[in-house]
């Protein structure tokens, strides 16, 4: 995800690296894994939120005082 | 000394939702300690209505009617983590009894969790212990800058509590943190806490107050062991922190919290070069690698320098590689991704916030998180026309209106549920979610064995004993023994047993006076 990276990022760093087969495919697979997370990611949540009202269910948690 | 002590106590978070109602507190707190009471082999806690439990845990109810659940006293960030799951599990295991066979109509839920996005202003900690021996006034020089720079790795992620937009932040407990050196820890706290409680003869007890509750290991795992290693090497007289002395180590503490990018140089003493944040955990590491095979050092100080040295170089280079692994990164990518599903876009969240935490400045609201009334504040009898004015000036040269601030505030709530669920312990937290679909890098080789550590004690500190002799004891004369950290005793029998050594592994019973006070 872009909004993530850094300019020392290796995404960036090898992008035109078409030469380094062994960097192209680590990166191939970062870019798989990080697909992957947020596959999960997107079906986690929607299965931790089915249901709930937000608001409500923040108000179950209140914490009534001391810490 | 070459072995450490450590521990930690969390703070836990719990709902009961009956449809959309929310049950009482109080009901299910008295529920749940029954149920501990009376099924948990356990002695009677001397100074709460909490218990000790056979794994030489705490388990007690804190003020602010939370659960609070104190690992037994381990001697390696291993048992650390092993411990603090332990903590879950057993949490998980009373709030799923509630549920099933005191309240059936309620769905009951339990958090590790950081801080109440309901607008209270209140905190769950999580707090550790590290034993040591050296003078405490001299704690601070060495450790402030550890603890302030460590958030990016220690942070849990979320969002900044007291703001009235969407700010998200590696450390949401951070802005309940005001100042440098605090005595107190439930109002006015400081990112190094002065108290010294010991609870035990020969050493002192440093109490950091200002980390988070965590659900990545290998986060855990190097919070403890990292900070561990600061203490032994400033006990060693090393003075490990006296080259990175922050020049205001409270305004250093908010920019590291608030900055995502991890680039921003903080001031040092006496320095004409700024340092990062990960400059400076570099700084302490190089020096713990330097020494960790030292007399002074425990035997694990090398594979600690190991796993904090993967977590530095994942922060410092491919990001992806944090994503797994520790909380703040894995939040982020998982909260960037819902808001584009939601039709937001997350990197206009920034300017979004500072334009409601502008309007909520002029209209002299109460900072406390509490949903911003965004309608009212630009209805044309607002009470500050020339500041909605200006803004409005400026959306319309940036071809802005404002339906995506009145969008993003209507999702706030629903983010706050996601950060909240994320530490959801069971399997409807996404964090575990995440972890058995296989998705995250965040275990620890050697971090296992959960189940057993509930009902059995770590092998080396007084723990031991007190596990071995609740386990004895309980359900014996309800009421006859009573236990603190550093005892255990009986006014009727006129015998204790002594665990002021923390190290103790052997139990070293005596006779006491009958009337004598305790």
């Amino acid at each position: 995800m872009r909004f993530l990276q850094r300019p020392n990022d290796p995404q960036q760093n090898h992008a035109g690296a078409d030469n380094d087969s062994d960097s192209g495919e680590r990166l191939q697979q970062i870019r798989a894994q990080s697909d992957s997370l947020l596959a999960a990611g997107d079906d986690a949540i929607q299965r931790a939120l089915a249901g709930s009202n937000s608001e409500a269910f923040l108000r179950s948690t209140r914490q009534l005082g001391g810490q | 000394m070459s072995e450490r002590i450590m521990g930690v106590e969390t703070e836990y978070a719990i709902s009961g939702m009956q449809g959309e109602e929310a049950a009482d507190h109080s009901t299910i707190i008295r529920h749940l300690l029954d149920l501990a009471h009376t099924s948990l082999p356990n002695l009677q806690d001397g100074s709460s209505s909490g218990l000790f439990l056979e794994n030489g845990a705490r388990f007690y109810l804190d003020c602010g009617m939370h659960m609070e659940y104190s690992t037994p006293e381990v001697s390696n960030p291993w048992d650390a983590v092993r411990y603090v799951e332990a903590g879950h599990d057993t949490m998980l295991s009373l709030i799923q009894r509630v549920g099933k066979e005191r309240m059936p109509e309620l769905q009951t839920g339990c958090y590790r969790v950081n801080v109440d996005y309901s607008g209270t202003g209140s905190t769950w900690g999580c707090h550790e212990s590290y034993l040591h021996r050296m003078p405490p006034a001299d704690l601070p020089r060495d450790l402030i800058p550890h603890l302030v720079t460590r958030q990016i790795y220690t942070g849990a992620g979320g969002f900044e509590p007291f703001s009235s937009g969407l700010k998200f932040t590696l450390s949401p407990r951070a802005a309940h943190i005001d100042r440098t050196i605090s005595f107190d820890s439930t109002n006015a706290r400081g990112i190094f806490h002065s108290k010294n409680e010991p609870l035990c003869s020969g050493y002192n007890r440093l109490h950091v107050i200002c980390g988070e509750n965590l659900c990545s290991h290998v986060a855990m795992f190097v919070k403890f062991g990292a900070t561990s290693l600061v203490v032994a090497m400033a006990e060693a007289g090393l003075a490990p922190g006296s080259a990175v002395q922050l020049d205001s180590p409270l305004s250093a503490f908010r920019t590291v919290s608030g900055d995502v990018t991890l680039k921003r140089p903080l001031k040092i003493t006496g320095q004409l070069n700024r340092m990062t944040a990960i400059e400076i955990q570099r700084h302490y590491l190089a020096m713990a690698e330097q020494h960790s095979r030292d007399k002074f050092m425990p035997l694990w100080a090398p594979e600690v320098c190991t796993q904090w040295r993967r977590v530095l170089d994942a922060l410092d280079s491919s990001f992806d590689a944090a994503c797994k692994m520790l909380d703040w990164p894995i939040k982020l990518h998982l909260f960037a991704s819902h808001a584009a599903r939601r039709g937001m876009n997350w990197s206009r969240l920034p300017l979004w916030t500072s334009i409601v935490e502008r309007l909520h400045r002029a209209m002299e609201l109460p900072m406390n998180g509490e949903i911003f009334p965004l309608d009212q504040a630009i209805s044309p009898g607002t009470t500050v026309p020339g500041v909605v004015l200006r803004i409005a000036a400026f959306l319309h040269r940036k071809g802005l209106d404002w339906d995506e601030l009145r969008s993003l505030l209507k999702l706030r709530a629903e983010f706050y549920e996601i950060d909240t669920r994320f530490g959801q312990l069971g399997p409807r937290g996404i964090f575990q979610m995440l972890d058995r679909d296989g998705v995250l890098e965040h275990q620890v080789s050697g971090v296992d064995n959960f189940e057993y550590a509930t009902r059995n004690p770590p092998r080396k500190s007084r723990a031991k004993i007190r596990g071995a002799v609740v386990r004895r004891l309980a359900g014996y004369e309800e009421g006859r023994w009573v236990c603190y950290w550093d005892r255990i005793f009986s006014q009727k029998y006129g015998r204790m047993l002594d665990l002021s050594d923390p190290f103790a592994m052997s139990e070293a019973w005596c006779n006491i006076p009958r009337e004598q006070a305790f």
